[in-house]
Parts: structure tokens; C-alpha cells; sequence
């Protein structure tokens, strides 16, 4: 958990005939990270397994059942370890599977669409027959309802009993509305209303049909049989039709559920198994692999291998240094931090891969987020409602990936917050329980009482301290690294080694002693040589300390300064550079290490801003009620204003967080050149 | 803070983001490769557009989504527009006009089949966009006049109300809307120069540029269109081309309004200009018109890449953000249509 997880790699040649068995019980154990042989040695006569067109085939279709079941509204189905029944009749099988459905699917939309045109006409008709309605009917009154209104065509008249059905489906065609007024023995008696722009075709249309005109009812009749509510009836009804299609092409994915999740399951199967197979070399009669394993990990797979090859197999297991050294092969990183810490692996995931051996600061980045989270945003009130949003988001089955951890996080946080805020006694901005450390609220107010924290300078201190221990944690993890990675000289002159840690530490002691002074005389002699001026002067020897000890000596051997006068003069300009890059570094290290120790005071900033706020929002509460007291507007003033600051500062809190974590304390320490350990498994390739 | 950075600090950021998260080439593969509409929406739902899959899942019309997607195009400029102020507003308004111009030829050509070719539009109108971009015009009102006379009055107050009303006459004599739609156009470009020539330098270089390359593919596909399709005279072709473009200079469009095979006459004249922007490789089987648009939309690119890598703080973002949408969009409708229309794989991908 501390270092990134221990690797071993495996060279295995197994009989060609098992290369099936072992491709599935490689794919269920998914912890091989495969390499391709060839890569490793291009001498052998190895030939690649063919295995693209299948894949590229069971793919497609596989892609095609997901966006099936994604038109069911249905997730994917987890993979669990079902038996294959493999090969290419599953993939035809569920090739015809998807185009039954599709079709189905495809009728229902065809059905939806014929609708559509229709509710589009109907549409048409209603923005006249609104018009009709607002402006028109005063003036259709007066010039007769029979010379129509806008582009509206009203007419009355009889059509024959055996003919009214065909006459109402040809008038579907146009934005049309039929009104049956009465019905007679033989006619039947309808009110029509068109638009003027389908005048002739409509014409046509009733001539054929044995129309008779009829004198138009009164308006006001009219006015009340044919209004926009008719038209917004069939409107209505034209949508609940479609929306019912489209509920139907759910359910007619659904009934397939079962039949469908298998044909995905086994397609998957299939699928990873030739992604397993696609790293297969063979030679006339053998299969060979090879891959990074995690140590705890090597045991099961040789057992695997034996098992699936029933001993036939010859195995070779190599340290990650051989490989390193002997191959020049990046060994695979795999961080390995129990499911609760996995909010913050990702955060480390985020900004980097780190190099592999060294330290993995999942654990140490969790901490230092959620200290400073929490002096940013300390308030047990709004830590619960951040709760309450972390764990719904993590129950919801439909979040998943990236942002599961995402609401992992945010879980975290509010139980940071609901620690800070007991510590300040904070509570939606109230103090309902005395602060176990001290009360935020009233320092920022300015009437803190007794205590170590009086002032915000004192909340400044302390976020000054908390930059301190970060950084000088990541001294720390930087020495670690460099030791585990070789690199001694490193340890002593790098940009975060023992001499920068000295000065560091030397500022840190003088800034101290001048503030004691009450910020009127710094330090002198003795201490501020051992202090600033050794460590300065300690660090003018790196340049010519990489030269002796072998940074530079490949240089020398290429032939730079190869000659007795080039070497000289290459000695004096050597020189002049060392005094000069000495002084950057200087000036880099002073400037650097006091910008990142000072940048942590922004936690207080946002601590002092997240009560500000609040106590502004209680001022204006209580300035809307104006007696004093708490009314409903004040109680909303209240609620808006927890809703922003919860919003805003909360967001605020997290990405200054992450500003931190990444900025002052990954780039004391963190290299980020890692190859991530990628297995195949059944959740694919990680 | 310079103007020039007060004006786009916030819009430039936002842009910038939009323009990252656009859709990667790959994604537009797999749109290509789905076997069904039903595929591709579902696709395109995962990534952003669930306006769009729920249009398609309500009413299984592909056109309401294409719908849905030029509403998104019109949106995106207009969104720009919102956020800038003074001349600099004034110019991407008058890009945007182009928007309304586009609506208001749909709903003249609507009313023209109906009320004068007596020809049924009913499965057309309801495609008709009624996306408000500036002014408030009527398109219903267009495509159920009564008369000319009805039209141009629905256009009172607006910048289109003189060209449709002076090419009336000219319309009614040659039964073809051609010279009220290219005096649109032409008056828009002549708007979009004025106000570029408004903006200050650097911005207004950007404009220029964009105006180019529109006035270039608008005066291309207009000689191809008109000669080739409709056997317009040398004086009619010319007279409907528009101002602003730099490509192709008005010797060169007459050539091109004689010759036989038009396209071919722009693309030599490109020359050494359509190099590396596809024109030869895209459009060595395409149509003469596919094969000057993908030499002009070479040109395209190139301004895109150079705005985007260059100042920051300018017109050129906007202009960027303008064409890669514009193109993401139309590449989305494109590969829709064909899907739905059940062209052949090759001709999906031909889309993209």
C-alpha cells in the first residue's frame, strides 16, 4: 500500500492444443498484464495468433446488443464466470437476435413517425385555429364565417354514410379537422375546416366524395363545436399514441432481456478471450507468453498455467530488476489500496502514473485532502447534506466508473467536514454544540474568547504549519524514492534533497526567529550561517559531485572536451555555468519553497470566507425580518444561502485541495513515468 | 486589462472547453458503422446528445432531429453572442443573420411551390425551423400568404423587406426565386463586411477571412449550381454571386460562368492554395461541387488550426468555435440521413 505493488514476470511455452483451456482460465484469473514476446526478442521464428477478424466481428455485434439494451433503458449485465458455448454460431445467433428486435423496434418507429406527420398537421390546424380563436372570430362574424379567416377554409356540408370513412382517411393528407355535426339516414353532416393553401386539392377531395355544401351553422355554434380543444383532443391523443409506441419499443427490447444479456455475456467472453489470445506467439507446435504478474499473484498463475496445461508447461519467472536491467522493459505500475481509499487513488491516477517501486501516496494524499478540506469547509450541518449527496450517489445503481469514486469522494469530504465543524462547532453557520478545538466563527468575528486561536493571524499560523508538514512530508517520500530507485547523489542535491531540506528548514528556523522578534531583527552569526549560509554553500558542489561520480562521465567518454585544450577551456566554462546554475537554483529554492509554504494559507482564506459568508447570510436573514427575529423570508434567505455556500465553497474547497496536493506536495516528490498495470480480465482490459 | 482580453476573456475559456469536448474522429467512425438509426442515436446519446435520441425515440423522425441539431448550430452562435459587446456583438450578429436568412428562403420557397407551382408542401412545412434568431418574423404567415404583397409586408422592419420586395417583379417574370434568394445573400455579405470592417485590426482580420471563405463557397457552389444545373446565362450567374471572397477572383468566376464544367475551372484556379487541404485527395471521384468544397473546406481547417493556436483573446476563437461546430453538426445529420435512408457503408463514411 505504500509503494506501488511488487511485480514479477512470467515467461511460459505451453503445448499449442491447451492454448484454448488457458486463454480462459488466464481471462478468469485477470491478473496478467501480457507483454508480446516479440518485443522482448525478435530472433525467434514466432508466429502471432490470427485472431482479428473474429474479434473485430463478435466486436460489432457486441456493440449492437448494448445499444439494443441501451434502447430498453437496460444496463449492461454483469460478466460473471459463465461457460462459453463459443465460436461462430453465437455470434449469427445473436446477430439474428439483434435484427429481430431491430426490426420490431423499427416498425414501432416507422409507426411513430407516420404519427408525427399527423400531430405536425394537426399542429399546423391549431396555430389557425388559435388565430381563429384570439383575432379572427369578431371579424369572421362580421364578414361571414363562409369567406373563412386567415388562412383557415370553414365549410359545412354532407358527405354519404358509405363514403365518410374514406373521406376522413384521404383528408388526413392535409391539416384538416372534421366535425360530425348530426347524422341523417344516408348523409352524414360535417363541419370541415382546412387551410386556404389546400384549397383546390381539398376541393377535389369532397367533389370525388359526393360532398353537398350546407349553409354554415352560426358562428357562435361553430365557435363551440370546433374550437382549439378539439384539435388539442386529437393532438393529445395523436401523442399519448406515440409515447405508448415508444414504451412499447422499451418493452419490446425487454422481452428479450434474458436472450439478450447471454448473447452479450458469451460475445464479451469470446472477446476477451481472443484479446488474451491475440498475445499468443506460436512456434510449430507450442503457444508462448509472457506477462507482469503481482508476486502475490505468481503463485495462482503458475497453478493456472499447470492446471490448464495439466503440467505440460515450461515456466520461467523473472525478478522485476533482471527484467529491467537485462530486457529494458518498463515493469507495469499497479497500485493496490483497499476499495475505500480507491476516491483518492484516482485522484493520484488523475495527475500521473508513479514510477514503479516507488511510493504509492494514496494514504498520505487522502490525509492531507481531507485536513485541508476540512479547515476549508468546516461546518457539520453542511458536511451532512454533502453526506446525504455522497451516499445517495453512491447507492444509485446507474453511477458508475469514474464517477462512483467521484461521489466516493464527496462522502469523504462531508465526513471531513462534519469533523472540522464538531471541532469548531459550527452548524449551518450556528453554533448548536461548544467547539471541541476552537470556535471559527467567533475568531473571524473578532470576540474569540480565551484559547491558543484568538486571531484569524492565528488560523493563518496554523494553515502555515499544516504547509510545513506537507512539504517536509514530501522531503521525506522524495528521499525514499530516490533511495529505492538508486539514486544517492540525488539524495543529497536534488531540488527536494537534504541540502534543499536543510535550507528549507534553515528559512523556516530564521522566518521563526524573526517573527519572535516581533518581526524587528532576524538572526545573525552563528545561526544564520549554520542555518542558510552552509546549506548555500553546500549545494555550489552538485554540479562537480554528478561530474566526479558519474552524471557527466558518459559525457566525457563521447568525446566532449576530448582534447588537453578543449578540456580546459571546458573546465572554465563549466565552472562559470556550475556558479551560475548555483545561484538560479538558489534563487529557485528561496523563492519556490517560501510561494508553496505561503500558498497553503489559502486554506484559511477559504475558511474565513466560508464563515463570512454564512454570517452575512445570517445578517441579511435578520435584516428581512426586521424586528430581529426569523420570519419565512428570512428562514428562505437562510436556506438559499447554505444552498450556495454548500455549492460554491464546497466546489472551492475541493479544487484548492487538489491545487494543493498536486502543486506543493506531488512536486516535491512525485515522477511521474509509469507504465499502468493493465490485465485482461472480465472486467476487461483495467 | 487590454480590451482586446477584457472582451474574450470568458467567452475564449468557455469556447476553448466546448471545443475540447467535441467529438473525437474515432467516435464519428463508430456513428458511421452503426447498423441502424436506432444505433447511432443510442451512441450519440452517450455522448451529450440526448436531445437528439429522445427526438428520435418520441417520433422516430429523422428530420426533428436534424432539427434538433441545427437548433444546437444556432444556439452555439448565438451563445457567443450573448456574451461580447459593442461592434464585436454586432459582427457575429451578422453572421448569424445567415441563420434566419436560411428559414426565410425555406418559407419563400414553400409558399412559391404552393401558392405559384400549385405543388403540395404539407410533408415540408412542418420541417419549416421557427428557431427565433433576431427578429421576430412570421414564417407561418410567409407560407400561407395570400399574395406577394403579404409576404413583403409580414418583412416590414426588417433588413429583408427591401430585397424581397424590389425582386418581386423580377421574380414573377422568370418564375424562379433565384434572384430574391441571391440578393439576400448578397445583402448579407455586404452586412457581415460592414460590420468586420467596424471591428479593430486583429479581429477584424479574422472576420475578413471567415467572409472569404463563406463568399468563396457560396460564389463556387452557386457558378456549379448555376450552370451545371440549371443552364443560367453568364450575366445571370454573375449577377448573383456575393461580395468578400479571395479565392476566386470575378475573372475567374466568369470563366468558370462559360466554361462547361465550371467546378473544374475553380478548382485549377485554387491551385497551389487547395494543396494539403483534401482537394485532390478527397475529391478525386467526387462531383465537381464535393470536389471545390473540400478544397475550400481544406481552407476552413487551416484557419481553424491557426485562430486556435494563435492569440488567444480574438475573433478567431469565436469564428473557430463557429466552423467546428458547424462541421461536427452537419457530419452528425449527415451520417443520420444516410442511415436512414439505407445508403451503403462507403457512402455513410463518404459523409463524414
Amino acid at each position: 500500500m505504500m509503494f506501488t505493488s511488487p511485480m514479477r514476470y512470467l515467461f511460459a511455452a505451453v503445448p499449442d492444443s491447451h492454448a484454448e483451456g488457458l486463454s480462459r482460465e488466464l481471462l478468469h484469473l485477470g491478473v496478467l498484464h501480457f507483454v508480446d514476446v516479440r518485443e522482448l526478442d525478435r530472433a525467434h521464428a514466432l508466429r502471432a495468433e490470427e485472431v482479428g477478424e473474429e474479434r473485430r466481428r463478435i466486436a460489432e455485434v457486441r456493440r449492437r446488443i448494448e445499444s439494443t439494451l441501451a434502447t430498453g433503458n437496460l444496463d449492461l449485465p454483469d460478466l460473471v464466470s459463465t461457460e462459453m458455448s463459443g465460436g461462430a454460431a453465437d455470434v449469427k445467433r445473436a446477430e439474428e437476435l439483434t435484427d429481430v428486435i431491430g426490426r420490431q423496434v423499427e416498425s414501432l418507429r416507422t409507426r411513430q413517425r407516420e404519427l408525427q406527420q399527423q400531430i405536425m398537421r394537426l399542429e399546423e390546424l391549431r396555430r389557425q385555429v388559435a388565430l381563429y380563436g384570439a383575432a379572427g372570430r369578431a371579424a369572421g362574424r362580421a364578414a361571414g364565417l363562409g369567406e373563412g379567416h386567415g388562412y383557415l377554409d370553414a365549410r359545412a356540408g354532407t358527405v354519404p354514410r358509405e363514403r365518410i370513412e374514406e373521406f376522413r382517411a384521404e383528408l388526413r393528407a392535409y391539416p384538416a379537422m372534421d366535425i360530425e355535426l348530426r347524422q341523417t339516414e344516408d348523409r352524414v353532416e360535417v363541419l370541415l375546416l382546412t387551410l386556404k393553401r389546400n384549397a383546390s386539392s381539398v376541393a377535389e377531395t369532397r367533389r370525388r366524395h359526393g360532398w353537398q355544401d350546407l349553409e354554415l351553422p352560426d358562428t357562435e355554434d361553430i365557435s363551440q363545436q370546433m374550437p382549439s380543444t378539439r384539435v388539442e383532443a386529437k393532438l393529445e391523443s395523436a401523442r399519448e399514441e406515440q409515447q405508448e409506441l415508444g414504451q412499447q419499443a422499451v418493452e419490446a427490447v425487454r422481452n428479450h432481456r434474458e436472450e439478450l444479456e447471454s448473447a452479450w455475456r458469451n460475445l464479451r467472453h469470446r472477446e476477451l478471450e481472443l484479446d488474451v489470445r491475440s498475445f499468443f506467439e506460436h512456434t510449430e507446435r507450442t503457444v508462448v507468453f509472457s506477462g507482469w504478474v503481482p508476486r502475490e499473484h505468481a503463485r495462482a498463475v503458475e497453478d493456472a498455467v499447470r492446471r490448464a496445461t495439466g503440467g505440460k508447461c515450461y515456466l520461467r519467472w523473472y525478478s522485476d530488476n533482471e527484467m529491467s536491467r537485462s530486457a529494458h522493459v518498463n515493469v507495469p505500475v499497479r497500485l493496490h489500496n483497499p476499495r475505500l481509499l480507491r476516491p483518492f487513488q484516482m485522484l493520484v491516477e488523475n495527475y500521473g502514473t508513479p514510477s514503479y517501486g516507488t511510493v504509492d501516496p494514496t494514504v498520505l494524499v487522502a490525509a492531507a485532502y481531507l485536513v485541508m478540506f476540512g479547515l476549508m469547509f468546516a461546518d457539520a450541518g453542511h458536511g451532512l447534506v454533502l453526506l446525504i449527496g455522497g451516499i445517495l450517489g453512491l447507492r444509485s445503481k446507474r453511477i458508475r466508473g469514474r464517477t462512483r469514486e467521484l461521489f466516493g469522494l464527496i462522502t469523504w469530504c462531508a465526513v471531513s467536514a462534519i469533523a472540522f465543524g464538531v471541532l469548531f462547532g459550527a452548524y449551518f453557520g450556528m453554533q448548536l454544540l461548544p467547539p471541541l478545538w476552537f470556535d471559527f466563527h467567533a475568531v473571524v468575528s473578532g470576540h474569540a474568547g480565551e484559547g491558543a486561536v484568538r486571531s484569524i493571524y492565528d488560523i493563518l499560523v496554523i494553515t502555515i504549519y499544516l504547509g510545513i508538514t506537507v512539504i517536509g512530508l514530501g522531503f521525506v517520500l522524495n528521499w525514499v524514492n530516490l533511495l529505492r530507485r538508486g539514486k544517492r547523489l540525488e539524495v543529497v542535491f536534488d531540488r527536494a534533497g537534504l541540502i534543499t531540506a536543510w535550507l528549507y528548514a534553515g528559512g523556516i528556523y530564521v522566518a521563526y526567529r524573526f517573527a519572535q522578534s516581533g518581526f524587528r531583527e532576524l538572526p545573525v552569526g552563528r545561526d544564520l550561517l549554520f542555518a542558510l549560509a552552509l546549506p548555500a554553500l553546500l549545494l555550489l558542489l552538485k554540479e562537480p559531485a554528478e561530474a566526479v561520480f558519474g552524471h557527466r562521465a558518459g559525457a566525457m567518454e563521447d568525446g566532449s572536451g576530448a582534447t588537453t585544450g578543449g578540456r580546459s577551456r571546458g573546465v572554465a566554462a563549466s565552472a562559470v555555468a556550475a556558479v551560475m546554475n548555483w545561484l538560479l537554483e538558489l534563487l529557485e529554492v528561496a523563492t519556490g519553497y517560501l510561494s508553496n509554504t505561503l500558498s497553503f494559507m489559502r486554506v484559511a482564506g477559504l475558511g474565513i470566507a466560508h464563515v463570512t459568508l454564512m454570517t452575512a447570510f445570517f445578517e441579511v436573514a435578520r435584516l428581512a425580518a426586521g424586528d430581529g427575529g426569523f420570519g419565512v423570508f428570512s428562514v428562505l434567505i437562510l436556506v438559499l444561502g447554505n444552498a450556495l455556500v454548500i455549492g460554491l465553497e464546497g466546489l472551492s474547497a475541493a479544487i484548492q485541495s487538489l491545487r494543493l496536493n498536486y502543486y506543493e506536495f506531488f512536486s516535491k516528490y512525485f515522477s511521474g513515468s509509469g507504465e499502468v498495470y493493465r490485465p485482461i480480465s472480465l472486467a476487461g482490459r483495467s | 486589462m487590454s480590451g482586446q482580453v477584457q472582451a474574450y476573456r470568458v467567452l475564449n475559456a468557455k469556447l476553448r472547453a466546448r471545443i475540447g469536448a467535441l467529438l473525437a474522429e474515432d467516435f464519428f467512425r463508430t456513428l458511421a458503422g452503426s447498423a441502424t438509426v436506432e444505433e447511432a442515436v443510442t451512441a450519440l446519446d452517450e455522448q451529450g446528445f440526448t436531445d437528439v435520441a429522445e427526438t428520435y425515440r418520441t417520433t422516430g423522425d429523422v428530420r426533428l432531429c436534424e432539427q434538433e441539431l441545427y437548433r444546437r448550430e444556432i444556439g452555439s452562435l448565438l451563445e457567443a453572442e450573448r456574451h461580447l459587446d459593442g461592434e464585436r456583438r454586432a459582427f457575429v450578429a451578422a453572421v448569424a443573420d445567415r441563420y434566419e436568412i436560411e428559414n426565410l428562403k425555406t418559407a419563400v420557397r414553400l409558399w412559391f411551390e404552393s401558392a405559384v407551382r400549385g405543388r403540395r408542401i404539407e410533408s415540408k412545412i412542418a420541417y419549416l425551423s421557427r428557431v427565433p434568431v433576431h427578429r421576430h418574423i412570421d414564417y407561418d404567415r410567409i407560407v400561407n400568404a395570400a399574395s406577394w404583397a403579404d409576404i413583403a409586408g409580414t418583412l416590414e422592419n426588417t433588413p429583408y423587406a427591401a430585397p424581397v420586395s424590389e425582386t418581386i417583379d423580377h421574380v414573377q417574370q422568370s418564375g424562379s426565386l433565384f434572384s430574391m434568394e441571391r440578393r439576400l445573400d448578397r445583402d448579407y455579405f455586404e452586412r457581415m463586411l460592414a460590420a468586420a470592417r467596424a471591428l479593430p485590426r486583429r479581429d477584424r482580420e479574422a472576420a475578413e477571412a471567415l467572409i472569404a471563405l463563406e463568399a468563396d463557397r457560396e460564389n463556387a457552389s452557386w457558378v456549379v449550381r448555376a450552370v451545371s444545373y440549371y443552364g443560367l446565362s453568364e450575366e445571370d450567374v454573375t449577377a448573383g454571386l456575393v461580395p468578400g471572397g479571395a479565392a476566386f477572383d470575378s475573372r475567374t468566376l466568369r470563366r468558370a460562368a462559360r466554361a462547361e464544367r465550371p467546378g473544374t475551372e475553380l478548382v485549377d484556379a485554387l491551385g497551389t492554395q487547395a494543396a494539403g487541404g483534401g482537394a485532390t485527395a478527397a475529391g478525386r471521384h467526387a462531383r465537381e461541387l464535393e470536389l471545390v468544397e473540400a478544397a475550400l473546406g481544406g481552407e476552413a481547417e487551416r484557419l481553424v488550426r491557426r485562430w486556435l493556436g494563435g492569440y488567444p483573446f480574438m475573433m478567431g476563437v469565436v469564428l473557430a468555435y463557429y466552423l467546428v461546430t458547424m462541421r461536427e453538426l452537419r457530419r452528425v445529420s449527415a451520417v443520420l440521413n444516410s442511415l436512414f435512408y439505407g445508403l451503403e457503408a462507403d457512402v455513410v463514411e463518404a459523409a463524414l
